[in-house]
């Protein structure tokens, strides 16, 4: 197992051991890596499906180009630049697929994580986490337990609402809006705004 | 109050639980642009909580980074190497035959060549046709009326609700077309003739050795030993339903295999006996893409569950591509199934004409315990058609069809319960 934090020497010398036909050290480096590309496609991604898809995608490719990579503290960023590259090619197929089959709401979802993709160059997942994470902190205890019980518990809404005795539509709607509060507040670097009333 | 809508409306959507109808008004009110950014705004945080807060998913990345060098775990590489090594069994090459027996080998041929040539000499007498008003013969790119003889080179072609029948003076041979054919009389020795497309049935006298009754289609050869037997043709198939007698059957240049009477045989990426008693698996049409067109190959799949990883599903393909398979299915239980069919891209199913199962889009495997389709099998219809869709959109493709009911335990549709055409 790799450190919980792998320097990028570290990630370096797992990489050139990988390169040497030690398939144990490239599992390491995916164990090391997987976290802060996650976070990356995520910021792209138009659905949970395309973010596992490129992120398996990512990690064939990194695989056959092992070679190519150059031992200069980058694997991080060499990793995030072929997910970039996939994440692209990806929203490109599915605005053209998606155009012809009519999926109005996909193809926007794809729009607009194109553009994104197209004006951001210095997303950096570390920034974005830590500053998640603060907005996070700030929530009202009521809001923090749905998001556990949704994201980190993994359960579907159904079941939390039988879990909180409400129904299915207040939990979603209740998710939707905490996810609006998140949004602001990672617009604005962490700072919080106050949440709406009736709900958590 | 289109502001709450998008809100009820895509938190359903973000959560995948919105229904067909809901899914077109919430398409409609994205159209502003305001909207349009609230849900992309949505589904991104919900992509970033799920990327810090979820860690399921890590170690499914994890897993699958184990898998990548040869794109299958130990176990299943081990059993798609042994099974590779029973369809290709290791033959050594021959010894390098010394000088002498050179000599002989090519004193024997030239015997060989001269009998050959002798028999060749012998021309067995052109068929007669007899067919329907409107059947027409193509003869030197010109048509001619479909009476008297078909001469080598002939193509003898019938349009929808026409038949055609082929008889040798002397002999009780006929072959019959079926409406929607085509067949060319070729040269040589013998009675050969190739089947472009359609379906004719043989009866046939016992044939000499030396002047053989062969049928050929695109893709395989049917020499006839003496027999009663249907020859069905497409591009990328060709079926032989054998009544009585033998048929040596093969691919162009392959082994012949020797289909006895009442057997049927598959000639699509190899020849497989069909058996009567039990299935074999479903039809497989593999295409070049995403949306079932482009037809690339035909085989029987025995059963449903390929985790190609990132490799090609067959020799020439890539990726994306789908696949459609067909056939019947047979239940031994008349009661309610379930059908599981985790797939990475996208997945639909129907049983008996009903579409049991829709998934169609792009997504990962994933076990979902929560999502199958029902099909309740009755008495009188235990075995029933059945199509499964499948594509795959990009890197990684793997799809499995497995069932459940009150008395079978959920696992793969096996290959004796699947049927590539009803016996």
């Amino acid at each position: 197992m790799p450190p919980a934090t792998s320097t990028p020497a570290d990630l370096d010398r797992l990489a050139l051991r990988a390169q040497g036909g030690d398939h144990e050290a490239f599992v390491a480096v995916v164990e090391a890596t997987e976290h802060d590309l996650r976070v990356l496609v995520s910021c792209y991604a138009t659905s949970l499906a395309m973010v596992d898809e490129v992120m398996q995608g990512t990690y064939v490719t990194a695989f056959e180009k092992l070679s190519t990579y150059e031992a200069r503290g980058t694997l991080k960023s060499w990793l995030g630049g072929i997910a970039r590259n996939l994440v692209r090619r990806e929203l490109d197929g599915r605005r053209r697929q998606q155009a012809l089959d009519g999926e109005v709401l996909d193809q926007v979802l794809a729009q607009a994580a194109h553009e994104r993709i197209e004006r951001d160059d210095d997303v950096v997942p570390e920034r974005e986490l830590a500053t998640l994470r603060r907005c996070l902190d700030e929530l009202a205890p009521e809001a923090r337990r749905l998001i556990d019980e949704r994201y980190v518990a993994d359960k579907p809404v159904h079941e939390i609402a039988r879990l909180l005795q409400r129904t299915s539509n207040w939990v979603a709607v209740s998710l939707f809006r905490i996810r609006k509060t998140l949004h602001l507040c990672l617009s604005r670097g962490g700072v919080t705004v106050p949440q709406t009333k009736g709900q958590p | 109050m289109s502001d709450d809508e998008v809100m009820a409306l895509g938190a359903a959507y973000v959560e995948g639980d919105l229904d067909l109808i809901s899914r077109s008004h919430l398409a409609e009110l994205v159209q502003e642009p305001a909207q349009a950014g609230v849900l992309a705004e949505q589904m991104r945080t919900h992509l970033l909580l799920h990327a810090l807060l979820n860690r399921s998913a890590a170690a499914e990345t994890v897993r699958r980074a184990r898998m990548i060098p040869g794109g299958f775990t130990p176990d299943r590489s081990k059993r798609l190497v042994d099974s590779a090594r029973a369809l290709k069994p290791h033959r050594p090459r021959p010894a390098r035959p010394s000088a002498p027996m050179r000599w002989l080998t090519a004193a024997a041929v030239s015997i060989i060549a001269t009998f050959a040539l002798v028999m060749f000499l012998q021309q067995v007498q052109p068929p007669q046709v007899s067919a329907d008003a409107g059947v027409r013969i193509v003869r030197a790119g010109n048509e001619v009326s479909a009476t008297g003889e078909l001469r080598a080179n002939d193509t003898l072609i019938t349009a929808a609700n026409q038949r055609a029948e082929l008889t040798w003076v002397g002999e009780g041979t006929r072959l019959a077309l079926d409406p929607s054919t085509q067949l060319q009389a070729l040269g040589g020795r013998g009675k050969r003739f190739r089947l472009d497309h359609g379906a004719l049935a043989v009866r046939a006298a016992p044939q000499s050795a030396n002047a053989p009754l062969v049928l050929q289609t695109s893709r395989a050869q049917a020499t006839v030993v003496g027999t009663a037997f249907s020859l069905t043709a497409d591009p990328f198939t060709t079926w032989l339903a054998v009544e009585h007698g033998a048929v040596r059957f093969a691919l162009h240049g392959g082994a012949e295999l020797l289909v006895n009477d009442g057997e049927r045989a598959l000639a699509a990426d190899r020849v497989t006996i069909i058996p009567r008693d039990r299935g074999c698996g479903l039809l497989g049409t593999y295409f070049r893409t995403n949306h079932l067109t482009e037809p690339a190959l035909v085989r029987l799949d025995p059963v449903i569950d390929f985790d190609w990883a990132s490799n090609e599903p067959a020799p020439g393909m890539s990726h994306p591509f789908s696949i459609r398979w067909t056939g019947f299915i047979e239940a031994r239980f008349a009661e309610t199934y379930r059908f599981y069919l985790p797939s990475d891209d996208g997945v639909r199913l129907w049983i008996d004409d009903r579409l049991v199962f829709d998934n169609w889009g792009i997504q990962s495997f994933s076990e979902n315990d929560r999502r199958y389709g029902v099909f309740t099998f009755s008495d009188d219809r235990l075995r029933v058609p059945i199509r499964l869709e499948y594509f795959e959109q990009f890197s990684l493709a793997a799809v499995r069809l497995s069932w459940q009911s009150p008395n079978t335990p959920r696992d793969v549709v096996p290959a004796s319960a699947l049927y590539p055409v009803n016996p």
